[in-house]
C-alpha cells in the first residue's frame, strides 16, 4: 500500500528561500524606500500642523499607488519565474520530478515559497510604516493596515496569475509574456475594438468607462488606491481579485498535477490551448496593425486600407505563432487555419462596415426619451444629469460649487441636486428641444455618405484640403425604460444649407437650449449687488455700477448682445470677433449667482461671475462709451 | 523489480514509445542498448515517475511508479544532462537532497570524498561535464536506493573513475541486492557489467535476454568449402554474410551446437565458431530491422 504522501516539503521551501532571498531583499528595499518617503512626507507635514496627522495617515495610497502597481506586479512575476523557472527545462524538471515527492507536493512547496518571497517585503514595509508613523505622531494607523490589506490581495492575484501563467507554457520568456497579456489584455481589446468600431460604424460612441477596465488588475489598483485614499473603497471588486486569486492558484495546481513535464522548452505546454494560443495571437496582431495603421496612416477611414492591415496583421500573427509552437519556420504550407481565419475576420468586418445589425440607421423616437444630451464633450455634470444613480461623492465632489458640498459632499442626489445638475447646457428634458434635438440627430444619419469619416478629436480639426472645420458631437439619450443610448460624430456639422446645419440652427434657439446655454439671460438686475467692468486702457480702469439702474442698463444691454450673436456659432464656440480685453466681474446677492456653463462666463468665488466682453458686443461697448468715455 | 506493460507514449504525433515490454530482476544489472531516437531516456524517464504515460504500466516492487513517494524514495534517477542548482555547492545540494530523501548516508558521503578528487565547496556549476557526473554519483550512492536509473552514466567520466564508479555500485549490488538500470551506448562498457540486456528500436524492445544467453544464441561463424557456398547454408539463420576469398563469415542466430552440427554437414574445409561481443549483436540484430550500418563514400 502506497504510503500517505506529504502535500509540503520543508527542505524545499526552505531551500528555494535560501536561493531567491535576493528577490525579497530587492522588492523589500524597494518599497521601504517608497514608504520613507512617504514617511518624509509626512512628518514634515505633522511638524508644521499637528491637527492633520489623521488626515495623513490615508496619503500613503496616494504615495504607492503607481510604484506600488509596478513593483507589486513585476515582483510577483519574477517570484513566480524564479520558483517554477525548473519547469521550463528538461534537466531541472527531471531533477525535481524524479525527488521521492507527489507533484502536489511539489506545487505547493514552490508555490508558497514565491508567495513567501513576495510577502515578507510587504510585513517589512507595513512594520517600517507603522513604526514610522507612530514615530511621527501619527497614530491613526488603520490605514496602514488597511494598505498591507490591499496591498496583500494584489500581490496574491498578481502571484497567482503569475503562477498560472507558467502552467501553460514551457518557456521562461512566453511565461514573463503570459503575464504581460493578462494585466493589458482587457484595455488592449478595448482601444482595438474601440478603434474598429469608430473607424468603421459612423456614429459609434467610445463607452466614457468600461466596465472591462477591472479584468486589467494593474491599471484598476490606482484607482482602487486613489478611492481608498479618500476612504471609500470598492470592497467589493477587492473581494473579486481575492477570489480571482484564490481561482488562479487552484486552476494552476491542477494544471500542473496533469502537466506533461517533457513539455519543458514549449511555448505553450497544453495542447489544448495551441489554437487558443495561435488564433488569438492572429487576432490581437490583426488589431494591433489594424490601429496602428488607422491611428497613423489611415485618416479617410478607408474600409479596404483597414481590411488589408487586419488581414496583414492576422497573417503575421499567425505564422509567428505557428513558428513558435512548430519551432520551426517552415509552416507556411499549413495555410487553410490561416484561409479560415481570414474568412471570419473579412466577414465580421464587413458585417460592421456596412452596418448588418442596423446600429448606424438608428435614432430614437423622441417620446422615448426621458432626458438627453446634445453637445461636443460630454463632461461629467452631464453625465450625473443623465445618469445620477452612478454618482459617486468621492469622486464627483468637485462637481460642486458650493464648498461645504466640496468638503462634505452629499452621499446621494436629491431631486433639487438632480435638477441643478439638468441645468447644464445641452442636457434637455422639454420634450420640443428632445424632438429638434433627434430631428438633428437624423439629419446627420440621413446625410451620412456626406461626411469623410474622421477619427474624433478633442478639439475641431480644419481640413485645409475642402475649408472644412470639423467638430465633434455627442448625442446621449436616456430612455425611459433607464437605459442609455449614445451616438458621437466628428463632422462638419455647420456647413452651410445643409439639411443638418438647418436642424442644429432649430435646436440651438430652442428656449431650453440657449436658456441653459446662457445663463446670463436668465439674470435679473435685482440679482445683481455691484458690477466692476476692467476696462482695457493702460491704467486697467475699474468702472464700479453699483446703482440699481446703472446694473440694469448695462445687463440689458449684455443681454442683447449675447441674444444676437448667431446661435450655431455660438453653440460651436466659433468666434468670428476677439475678446476686447474688457471684462466686467458680477458680485451676486447671496444664492442668485447663475452657475457658471456658459461661453465666455468664469466662476471667481461662491457670488461672483466674471464675463468677457467680445468685440461684437456693441450694445455693451456702446453703454460703457457713453458711461464712462474711456471706451471706444 | 521492474515491470513494464505495454508502455506507450508519444509526443506530439511522434510514438517514442510503442507497446514497451521490460521485466528486471531485483539485484540485476540490465543494460538498454539502442540507436539514438529509440525511446531510452524516454523510457527511463518514465520509470523515474518523470513522464506520465499515454498508456500502460509501469510496476516497480510490485507498485506503481507514478506519483509513488514511496517507490521514488528508494530509486535514484541520475541523467545524460545533470542539473544541479544554479550557485549551490555539492554541499548545498547534500544538504538538498537530506530534506528530500529519508535515507542519506553521512558515513558514506564522508568516505567518498576519498573517491572523488574535488572540494565539495566548489560551486556545481563552475565543474566540468565529468566532475558533474562525478557528484551525482557521490550524491546517488549516499542515499542508497534499491535503484538506480542511469542514464549514459559514465559519459565524460575518465577511465579511471569510470572503473571505480562501476566498482561502488557493483559493490552496492552485491551487498545490498540493488538493482541497476543503466541505458549506454558504451556496450563494451555493459557488456562487462551487465547481466542483462534489452535492445529497444523505434519504441519497441526487439529483445531482451540474459547476456549469456544472448552471446550463446548467437554465433560468428568462419567457415570455407572447397567450392561455392553451399545452398543448403541457407537453412541457417543468418543475420549477415560476409566472404574473403573462399572463407566466408557468417553471424548466425541459433544454438551454438546445432549450428556447428549443421554446418559441419556440409563438409567445410575450416570451420570456426567465434564468440560475439555485444556491439556486434547490437549491429547484427539491429541490421535485420533496417538499421544496419550502411558504408558511405564521400
Amino acid at each position: 500500500m502506497q504510503q500517505k504522501a506529504s502535500s509540503f516539503n520543508k527542505g524545499i521551501y526552505f531551500f528555494n528561500l535560501r536561493r531567491f532571498w535576493l528577490i525579497s531583499f530587492s522588492f523589500a528595499f524597494l518599497l521601504s524606500l517608497n514608504i520613507l518617503d512617504f514617511l518624509r512626507y509626512a512628518s514634515e507635514r505633522v511638524h508644521r500642523n499637528s491637527a492633520i496627522a489623521g488626515e495623513l495617515a490615508s496619503d500613503i495610497f496616494v504615495f504607492t499607488d503607481i510604484t506600488a502597481t509596478v513593483m507589486f506586479s513585476a515582483f510577483s512575476l519574477i517570484a513566480a519565474l524564479a520558483v517554477f523557472s525548473y519547469i521550463h527545462k528538461q534537466d531541472s524538471t527531471a531533477m525535481l520530478h524524479a525527488l521521492p515527492l507527489t507533484r502536489k507536493c511539489l506545487f505547493i512547496t514552490n508555490y508558497l515559497s514565491g508567495l513567501t518571497l513576495v510577502m515578507l517585503p510587504l510585513l517589512v514595509g507595513g512594520a517600517i510604516l507603522i513604526a514610522g508613523e507612530l514615530l511621527s505622531g501619527i497614530t491613526e494607523i488603520g490605514y496602514s493596515f488597511l494598505w498591507m490589506a490591499v496591498s496583500s490581495v494584489f500581490l496574491f492575484l498578481w502571484y497567482s496569475f503569475a503562477v498560472f501563467a507558467g502552467m501553460f507554457t514551457g518557456h521562461m520568456a512566453a511565461h514573463a509574456l503570459f503575464f504581460l497579456i493578462f494585466n493589458f489584455l482587457a484595455v488592449f481589446l478595448q482601444d482595438v475594438i474601440g478603434t474598429l468600431l469608430s473607424s468603421l460604424v459612423f456614429g459609434y460612441a467610445r463607452p466614457y468607462q468600461s466596465p472591462f477596465t477591472p479584468l486589467s488588475p494593474i491599471v484598476y489598483l490606482v484607482d482602487v488606491f486613489l478611492d481608498l485614499e479618500n476612504g471609500k473603497g470598492n470592497y467589493a471588486v477587492l473581494a473579486c481579485y481575492l477570489i480571482a486569486g484564490i481561482v488562479f492558484t487552484l486552476g494552476a495546481g491542477a494544471v500542473y498535477i496533469r502537466r506533461r513535464m517533457e513539455s519543458a522548452g514549449d511555448v505553450v505546454s497544453v495542447r489544448v490551448m495551441r489554437p487558443v494560443f495561435k488564433y488569438s495571437v492572429a487576432f490581437c496582431s490583426a488589431g494591433l496593425l489594424g490601429s496602428i495603421v488607422v491611428d497613423t496612416m489611415n485618416f479617410g477611414r478607408s474600409f479596404s486600407v483597414f481590411l488589408t492591415s487586419y488581414l496583414l496583421g492576422g497573417f503575421i500573427g499567425y505564422f509567428a505563432a505557428e513558428m513558435l509552437l512548430r519551432k520551426t519556420v517552415r509552416v507556411f504550407r499549413n495555410i487553410k487555419g490561416f484561409l479560415a481565419f481570414a474568412l471570419i475576420i473579412v466577414l465580421f468586418l464587413s458585417a460592421v462596415n456596412f452596418d448588418l445589425f442596423g446600429y448606424e440607421d438608428y435614432v430614437p423616437d423622441a417620446e422615448d426619451v426621458e432626458v438627453m444630451y446634445v453637445g461636443y464633450y460630454m463632461d461629467d455634470y452631464a453625465k450625473i444629469a443623465l445618469n445620477p444613480e452612478n454618482y459617486n461623492p468621492e469622486r464627483h465632489r468637485y462637481l460642486f460649487d458650493d464648498s461645504d458640498y466640496v468638503d462634505n459632499p452629499p452621499s446621494g442626489l436629491d431631486e433639487s441636486l438632480i435638477r441643478q445638475f439638468r441645468q447644464r447646457p445641452g442636457v434637455l428634458e422639454e420634450p420640443e428641444s428632445i424632438r429638434k434635438a433627434t430631428e438633428l440627430h437624423r439629419a446627420i444619419v440621413q446625410n451620412a455618405r456626406l461626411y469623410k469619416r474622421l477619427d474624433r478629436r478633442s478639439s475641431s480639426y480644419y481640413d485645409d484640403s475642402d475649408d472644412t472645420v470639423y467638430t465633434n458631437l455627442t448625442f446621449t439619450y436616456r430612455m425611459k425604460n433607464g437605459k442609455t443610448t449614445e451616438r458621437a460624430y466628428y463632422i462638419p456639422i455647420d456647413a452651410p444649407g445643409g439639411e443638418p446645419e438647418r436642424a442644429l440652427r432649430e435646436l440651438v434657439t430652442t428656449g431650453e437650449f440657449r436658456k441653459k446655454l446662457y445663463s446670463m439671460l436668465e439674470v435679473e438686475a435685482g440679482d445683481i449687488s455691484l458690477v466692476n467692468v476692467i476696462l482695457n486702457d493702460e491704467g486697467g480702469t475699474v468702472v464700479s455700477l453699483t446703482d440699481k439702474n446703472d446694473i440694469e442698463e448695462f445687463l440689458d444691454a449684455l443681454k442683447k448682445d449675447i441674444a444676437n450673436t448667431d446661435p450655431v456659432d455660438m453653440f460651436l464656440n466659433h468666434r468670428k470677433d476677439s475678446f476686447t480685453g474688457i471684462s466686467a466681474t458680477f458680485y451676486f446677492r447671496e444664492g442668485r449667482a447663475p452657475a457658471v456653463y456658459d461661453r465666455g462666463m468664469f466662476y471667481l468665488t461662491g457670488n461672483e461671475r466674471r464675463v468677457l466682453i467680445w468685440s461684437d458686443y456693441s450694445n455693451t461697448i456702446g453703454y460703457l462709451a457713453e458711461k464712462t468715455g474711456l471706451v471706444r | 523489480m521492474i515491470e513494464v506493460r505495454d508502455l506507450k507514449k508519444s509526443f506530439d504525433g511522434f510514438q517514442a514509445l510503442n507497446g514497451v515490454n521490460i521485466t528486471v530482476k531485483k539485484g540485476s544489472v540490465y543494460g538498454l542498448v539502442g540507436p539514438n531516437g529509440a525511446g531510452k531516456t524516454t523510457l527511463i524517464k518514465h520509470l523515474a515517475g518523470i513522464f506520465m504515460p499515454d498508456s500502460g504500466t509501469i510496476m516497480i516492487d510490485g507498485k506503481p511508479s507514478f506519483e509513488n513517494t514511496e517507490v521514488k524514495a528508494k530509486t535514484v534517477y541520475i541523467p545524460d544532462d545533470i542539473y544541479f542548482f544554479p550557485q549551490a555547492s555539492l554541499l548545498d545540494m547534500k544538504r538538498f537532497y537530506k530534506s528530500v530523501y529519508p535515507v542519506f548516508d553521512e558515513e558514506r558521503f564522508r568516505k567518498l570524498a576519498e573517491v572523488f578528487p574535488f572540494d565539495p565547496k566548489k560551486t556545481l556549476r563552475r565543474l566540468s561535464r565529468g566532475m558533474k557526473k562525478q557528484a551525482a554519483f557521490w550524491l546517488g550512492i549516499c542515499l542508497k536506493p534499491d535503484l538506480m536509473l542511469l542514464d549514459e552514466p559514465v559519459d565524460g567520466l575518465d577511465p579511471v573513475m569510470r572503473r571505480e564508479v562501476w566498482s561502488i555500485m557493483l559493490q552496492d549490488v552485491a551487498e545490498r541486492n540493488m538493482t541497476v538500470f543503466v541505458s549506454s551506448h558504451n556496450l563494451r562498457e555493459l557488456e562487462d557489467v551487465c547481466d542483462h540486456v534489452g535492445i529497444i528500436h523505434e519504441g519497441r524492445i526487439i529483445l531482451e535476454r540474459d547476456l549469456s544467453e544472448i552471446q550463446n544464441n548467437i554465433i560468428k561463424l568462419q567457415v570455407a568449402f572447397d567450392g561455392p557456398l553451399p545452398g543448403e547454408i541457407n537453412e541457417l539463420d543468418i543475420l549477415s554474410r560476409q566472404s574473403s576469398g573462399r572463407i566466408w563469415v557468417l553471424i548466425v542466430r541459433g544454438e551454438k551446437d546445432r549450428i556447428l552440427s549443421q554446418v559441419k554437414k556440409l563438409n567445410p574445409i575450416i570451420m570456426d565458431a567465434l564468440p560475439l561481443t555485444l556491439e556486434e549483436i547490437f549491429v547484427y540484430e539491429l541490421g535485420g530491422m533496417n538499421y544496419a550500418a550502411k558504408s558511405i563514400i564521400l
